[in-house]
């Protein structure tokens, strides 16, 4: 697999995809030994060569705070420049209430969106005005930029599945939808397929959205699949719309308390030492390689700090799994030993 | 067509926006709006009392500490009014101050150098800080190294950051052994080291006046004086006034008392030159939301203890923003770092006297100002809570959803005052209300029609260049407002209007954040 980004052997074909290197290595190795390919995969879009648009709808922007969190030498920069060059950025115009917006490309090769889209109440996100001088809705922007957007990525379990603002809203007003504004992923709302956009869409490559979950988003889970698209390269999907080698393991079976399980070892209360199942650990029912590439440049991860998973990369996890500090018998299909 | 691009430091999120009438080069009006809502205080009903706070901590990914904080206050709380729970014990507190305070540094440290910092840099102001620069900027680029080491050490007690999981009612539910209090301890110290020690604060000064920019020891506080000898050269001191009236609600716990409502900075109001300390039950009476001005029905408002969720009216006649409008005693309060400083009424190395003249007025300078004066004194704590921390310590107490009563949470969030109701009944939460610092600052009009802090703040100011109301812009940011922003600037006949947006590689939030 060619790393060398030299103009002369700068093709498709020998820029890494990053994906497949994922999915043949240990977590956390592709990004040690290969941060200049992603760094320089990046500056595709930095510089202009593939136009990605990044959009925020209701989003707790989690997200690209942790992305900022990806620690490898000269990567903030890449990052950061990267986030610049492709958030909304209109560019000044002085005409009587216009707002040009040619710094938002109108039809962005890859089209990034962070946080759910209220489908009720549309007017819960906006962005700029329409041509009637009104806030226009996310809703029409996410809908009117994946027309022609080659890839389409939701970063987060917001944009994939729903997240927070589609879970339960107790004994609110019914507003139809989810959440009091009706949020809803791009492909998916909750655990059933649909979202705003179908069960049917496919984006302009021919793939359905690209769904990059958790609670924040893992930088490492995004930079890569975006990479491999800014590279030329396709991730393989799950049935969840996710790219395989990042969220095929199971939580529990490569968690680092498995041996504390397997011994009967178990915490009472979370914080206490042992495997956290009897305190409503949901880690059975998760799925990513975060139990192996941790967090916060290989800091630690939930349950190594003594608190259980709750599930965070998985559709509908805050009505599945809440109450999060219980068993619970009816959070849905559960990791098999065989 | 004249078309001004002030990239690189151009950004909008979508989450809030103002929009200033600017007449004879004067802002005449100005509204603040914030454009998203979520129901976050819907979807915690019917929830059990110790899931709510993980459902609050998700208002905001960049302020992920305090919401989580704040909701478990108010839900230890109201288990302490049922007589089902007592203290969190000493070493769950001070663990609690320690990753509150590591998470305070991560603000600043962020807010001051890649949000802030850049306005006074040589780039954007002409300043000769040419360390400030967004980007290429010697002073930013540490700092974006800084605060990634900051929250590993953070996730060494969270799990992981931004959303740590181990606040829990009762304590923190972890327990850090040896090991990993010492690398922390190690981690901090690079963050110190880079920082330098707080007493070379004045040196720096002295230094960074005389055109010294590069420094031995001190790096990151000679970079801070940067800042504020830079705002002080343009004149921040005299725009973006406030009415001087200011609201801190307490924050970090005071670990020699008895673990329930005191605090390190304390309790205060502000107003007219004079610090009163309001009993909770005064301030429970004092508080109250109007929402004539939000796109929530009438209903919504009131007092933040009987008020139900927000229910939203995106049609309103004459509503501009999915924020409501906080109220102390009928009066729009200023909160964050400098109203925490005037109510514990410190001015450390008298810096905001030397820098500003009064230091308990308000302006743009001193909210830069008193935001490095905290960053520093929380630093100093900081250091002396980890070495208190005990492995062996009992960092939780037991807990029990099982109860029935009403709770609130005090809490100083980086931003500012904050705080959550929370009515349980039967090991149900049925009632939630959250009042978030940017709201206090950058809400909308009250049922009065009264503008909000910034609104006030911006009203009278002169805009030299409508295409760029740079100071307008200055003093947004001065509030840390946990949004991205977006600046429209009307002349009287509508024919002109351009759209700004400040610097923000730590964007977004929402009303509550």
């Amino acid at each position: 697999m060619g790393t060398t980004t030299q103009a002369d052997t700068d093709t498709e074909e020998t820029r890494p995809n990053l994906a497949a290197m994922a999915d043949e290595l240990d977590p956390g190795e592709v990004m040690e030994d290969h941060a200049d390919d992603v760094a320089a995969a990046l500056e595709r879009a930095t510089e202009g060569g593939v136009e990605v648009t990044w959009l925020q709808a209701q989003s707790c922007t989690g997200c690209t705070m942790s992305v900022l969190q990806a620690e490898f030498t000269g990567m903030e920069e890449a990052i950061s420049r990267f986030r610049e060059a492709v958030s909304f950025h209109p560019t000044l115009n002085t005409v009587g209430g216009e707002q040009a917006m040619e710094h938002l490309s109108a039809s962005p090769d890859i089209l990034i969106v962070e946080g759910s889209i209220p489908t009720e109440v549309p007017r819960a996100a906006t962005l700029g005005h329409d041509e009637q001088g009104e806030p226009r809705p996310i809703l029409d922007w996410v809908v009117s930029l994946a027309e022609d957007a080659e890839y389409v990525v939701a970063i987060g379990s917001c944009s994939s599945y729903g997240g927070l603002p589609a879970a339960k809203a107790g004994n609110a007003p019914d507003k139809g939808g989810r959440g009091p504004t009706g949020a809803k992923g791009l492909q998916f709302t909750g655990q059933d397929e649909g979202g705003v956009f179908g069960p049917d869409f496919e984006s302009e490559a021919g793939v359905s959205v690209i769904n990059i979950p958790g609670c924040p988003v893992h930088p490492d889970h995004f930079l890569l699949t975006v990479g491999t698209l800014l590279n030329g390269h396709e991730p393989e999907l799950d049935d969840e719309g996710r790219p395989h080698p990042f969220f095929e393991p199971n939580v529990h079976a490569t968690c680092p308390l498995f041996d504390e399980f397997v011994d009967g070892d178990m915490a009472e209360h979370p914080g206490d030492d042992g495997c956290l199942a009897e305190v409503g650990c949901a880690g059975f029912y998760a799925f990513c390689d975060d139990s192996h590439r941790l967090r916060n440049d290989g800091t630690s991860i939930c349950r190594t700090a003594g608190a259980p998973c709750i599930g965070c990369v998985e559709p509908d996890f805050w009505d599945r799994f809440s109450p999060f500090y219980e068993k619970g018998d009816s959070r849905g299909e559960i990791w098999d030993e065989d | 067509m004249p078309e001004i691009d002030i990239d690189p430091t151009t950004r909008i999120e979508g989450h809030h926006s103002t929009t200033l009438q600017v007449e004879d080069g004067v802002v005449t009006e100005a509204k603040s709006k914030m454009d998203m809502f979520r129901g976050i205080e819907s979807i915690v009903l019917g929830r059990p009392p110790s899931d709510v706070p993980q459902f609050c901590q998700m208002v905001c990914g960049v302020c992920f500490t305090c919401h989580r904080m704040a909701s478990i206050l108010a839900i230890e709380d109201a288990a302490r009014q049922a007589g089902t729970f007592d203290v969190v014990p000493r070493q769950g507190r001070l663990l609690r101050n320690i990753m509150e305070g590591m998470f305070l540094i991560w603000n600043h440290t962020v807010h001051l150098f890649t949000l802030a910092g850049p306005d006074y840099s040589d780039e954007v102001a002409d300043t000769g800080f040419g360390r400030l620069d967004a980007f290429d900027g010697a002073g930013y680029q540490t700092a974006l190294r800084q605060q990634r080491v900051l929250l590993q050490a953070f996730a060494e007690f969270g799990g992981k950051a931004p959303h740590p999981l181990t606040y829990a009612p009762g304590g923190v539910a972890t327990n850090p052994d040896a090991e990993t209090i010492e690398d922390v301890q190690e981690t901090v110290a690079t963050v110190d080291e880079w920082l330098g020690p707080t007493e070379a604060v004045p040196e720096a000064l002295t230094a960074v006046r005389t055109g010294e920019a590069e420094s031995d020891d001190a790096q990151g506080i000679h970079d801070l004086m940067s800042v504020l000898v830079g705002a002080a050269e343009i004149g921040a001191d005299r725009f973006g006034q406030g009415p001087d009236r200011f609201l801190a609600n307490g924050m970090f716990h005071d670990l020699d008392g008895d673990g329930a409502e005191q605090y390190v900075f304390p309790r205060g109001i502000s107003q007219n030159g004079q610090v009163e300390r309001p009993t909770r039950e005064l301030m429970v009476e004092n508080i109250r939301e109007d929402t004539a001005y939000s796109w929530y029905t009438d209903e919504s408002g009131g007092r933040p203890g009987e008020a139900p969720a927000p229910d939203p009216a995106p049609d309103k006649e004459g509503a501009y923003s999915w924020g409501k409008a906080p109220r102390y005693d009928g009066e729009p309060m200023e909160t964050g770092p400098l109203a925490r400083l005037v109510a514990a009424e410190r001015d450390p190395f008298d810096l905001r006297a030397d820098l500003c003249g009064e230091p308990d007025a308000s302006s743009t300078l001193h909210r830069l100002t008193a935001r490095v004066q905290e960053l520093l004194l929380v630093r100093d704590l900081l250091l002396e809570w980890l070495d208190d921390l005990n492995p062996d310590g009992t960092f939780t107490a037991e807990w029990d959803d099982d109860f029935s009563a009403q709770g609130i949470g005090f809490w100083g969030a980086s931003r500012g005052a904050l705080s959550h109701w929370c009515t349980v009944e039967d090991g149900e939460v049925t009632q939630y209300q959250i009042i978030s610092p940017t709201l206090w600052n950058l809400g909308p009009r009250d049922d009065d029609g009264v503008p909000s802090i910034f609104e006030q703040a911006a009203e009278g100011m002169r805009v030299e260049d409508v295409s760029n109301p740079l100071n307008v812009l200055r003093t947004i940011r001065s509030f840390d407002p946990c949004l991205g922003c977006a600046v429209h600037v009307q002349s009287p006949a509508g024919s002109f209007e351009t759209e700004i947006e400040p610097a923000r590689p730590t964007p977004g939030g929402e009303p509550n954040g």
